[in-house]
């Protein structure tokens, strides 16, 4: 630790004489030697220090670090590690904009799942771990960091959008995608009034399935009354009820009395009334307000934890509530899953295999 | 000739392709009984889906088994009768194959009609909720390739000698040994999933089989 003081003091000095000296070639050559050999210096102490990090003193640990980012790893995954931090970066910055610096707070540790008795090492302090199978990439590595990133920013996240959405991962076309195209099948099979709406088009409906209106008695703000009878059958508890609560549990459920069924939920701790849409849906509604809104769009979804969602989730995307709604919904209904259709690719492979299979039948000369 | 050749295969098969015709025209129907009642919504589209997914391995399977049992029928007399007809007969060995896999291709072509005829039955019937698309020509097109390449390889191997049935199987087996030798001997590999990786990932041969098999889907 000394060393690396040392050599930060020398370029520091360096630096502050540099205006007071002389300007000629050699003296500017030697100049950056010798800051070349105070730079040296601190790597290597900085190699040490993450060294002694290591709460086994036989077990080395190697650190990549790229603007924010810090990934402690073993010597052998260190390129993998650094690859994984230079990748990892942009896609945090870009999502978080200025937030993102908040991540130079964590150390992550990456563990590639090899077999049990293979070391891993294991990092003093709190460390973020960053676990990856055996056959991982740079870029396997670095979409498992930035999901692991998203979950420490989510940290930061005020009451009222850590209870919409827990956790806000950072933008990834492929990931977006895959999350929309599950989204897409949310909208069809939901049981929910809201969201069937919402599919059919209807705006207003969205907003009530996303939790985006009102929210002081959720079982009537965003849900219908032929939806209640089937929510109170899902969330109220079963046993250890009285026999009031189980006698409207049967006359909301088996009859469908709204009254009863209101009661029911009204009874229910207020995180179990939860919105239509589930939080996988809530996140591409995010990733498309932050996505539209450019840079410092995070900074302005989290500008004003007062304000109502819908007007936060509008000022991250610079489009008024309804307008983000309408091109989220038209980017979920532009990617309908592939569904039961036959690519073209799989058909071409399949009647190539059948001639190559065929031919192979055909060549055989032999008569058993 | 080749009438022949068919009206053969026809006589050898006819009884199992009455019951493959069957259970293809029957299978897309029972696929979608869970749809029903016209005012289907909410958690029941999902089970509904779910049920009409659950039939939708049955698929897959009926194609192999179709695949696998007229290509026996089709070399199998040949086997028996030591080749003796093929052999005295005017022409080569491939040409007397080619014969051989396309009678059994046009009997197979039975089946397929059979399992698009059946969707088309069964997806005139129900009245869907939005969202919800039918796929009868998409299903009739996965069922038409998987059968056609299941058909061609088992073809390939009942024409070829029982040494290349062996080695098909030996180097199947040899793999299995290998992957579980690996692991006893804490050796961290993947043999088996690289190769049914290989197989059925595109472009591998049977990637065809891995789809959605899915009469009624989104």
């Amino acid at each position: 630790m000394s060393e690396l003081r040392a050599a930060l003091a020398l370029g520091m000095t360096l630096l502050a004489a540099s205006a007071l000296r002389g300007q000629t070639i050699p003296e500017l050559r030697s100049r950056i030697a010798r800051l070349e050999g105070a730079q040296k210096l601190a790597i290597a102490a900085q190699h040490r220090l993450d060294s002694a990090r290591s709460s086994r003193p036989e077990v080395a640990l190697d650190t990549a670090r790229h603007a924010g980012l810090t990934l402690l790893t073993i010597p052998r995954d260190a390129a993998l590690a650094r690859e994984a931090v230079v990748e990892a970066w942009p896609a945090l910055e870009r999502t978080y904009g200025a937030y993102a610096a908040e991540l130079a707070r964590k150390d992550f540790h990456l563990i590639v799942s090899r077999s049990p008795d293979q070391t891993t090492g294991l990092p003093r302090g709190p460390v973020v771990p960053v676990i990856v199978a055996t056959d991982a990439n740079g870029h396997d590595v670095a979409r498992r960091l930035t999901l692991s990133a998203g979950q420490v920013m989510s940290n930061g996240l005020d009451p009222a959008l850590h209870g919409w959405i827990p956790t806000i991962y950072p933008l990834d076309p492929q990931f977006d995608e895959q999350r929309r195209r599950d989204v897409y099948e949310e909208l069809v099979t939901a049981p929910w009034m809201a969201v069937r709406r919402c599919y059919l088009g209807d705006v207003a409906r969205c907003r009530q399935a996303f939790g985006l209106t009102g929210g002081a008695d959720p079982a009537t703000d965003w849900y219908a009354p032929e939806d209640r009878a089937r929510l109170a059958f899902d969330r109220s508890s079963r046993g250890g009820e009285t026999t009031g609560q189980v006698a409207l549990r049967k006359s909301c459920v088996d009859e469908h009395h709204d009254a009863d069924c209101l009661v029911l939920l009204h009874g229910l701790p207020r995180d179990l009334v939860d919105p239509p849409l589930t939080t996988t849906a809530r996140a591409t509604l995010v990733s498309t307000a932050l996505e539209l809104g450019g840079p410092g769009a995070y900074d302005r979804l989290l500008a004003q934890p007062r304000a109502p969602l819908a007007d936060r989730l509008a000022a991250a995307a610079g489009l008024p509530a309804d307008s983000l709604i309408a091109v989220w919904r038209n980017r979920i209904r532009a990617l309908a899953p592939m569904s039961a259709k036959v690519p073209a690719r799989s058909a071409w492979a399949a009647f190539g295999w059948a001639l190559i299979f065929g031919i192979l039948a055909l060549r055989s000369s032999r008569w058993r | 000739m080749f009438r022949q050749i068919l009206y053969t295969q026809w006589k050898w098969s006819r009884l199992v392709l009455l019951l493959l015709v069957l259970a293809a025209f029957a299978t897309p129907i029972f696929s979608i009984r869970s749809l029903g009642d016209p005012g289907i919504q909410g958690w029941d589209v999902r089970t509904a889906l779910l049920d009409v997914e659950g039939w939708g391995f049955i698929y897959p399977f009926l194609a192999v088994g179709a695949a696998l049992l007229l290509s026996l029928t089709t070399w199998g007399p040949d086997h028996a009768g030591k080749h003796v007809y093929a052999l005295s007969l005017p022409v080569a060995r491939w040409h007397y194959a080619l014969l051989r896999f396309t009678a059994g291709l046009i009997l197979m072509s039975a089946v397929v009609f059979a399992i698009w005829l059946g969707a088309l039955v069964a997806t005139a019937t129900v009245a869907l909720p939005p969202g919800l698309h039918r796929y009868p020509h998409a299903l009739a097109l996965r069922f038409a390739l998987a059968a056609v390449v299941a058909y061609s390889v088992f073809f390939a191997i009942s024409a070829g000698t029982n040494r290349i049935a062996g080695y098909v199987l030996g180097a199947l087996a040899f793999l299995i040994a290998l992957q579980i030798i690996a692991g006893i001997a804490g050796v961290t590999t993947s043999i088996l999933p690289t190769v049914v990786g290989a197989l059925f990932v595109w472009p591998g041969a049977f990637e065809i089989f891995t789809g959605r098999w899915m009469l009624i889907d989104v």
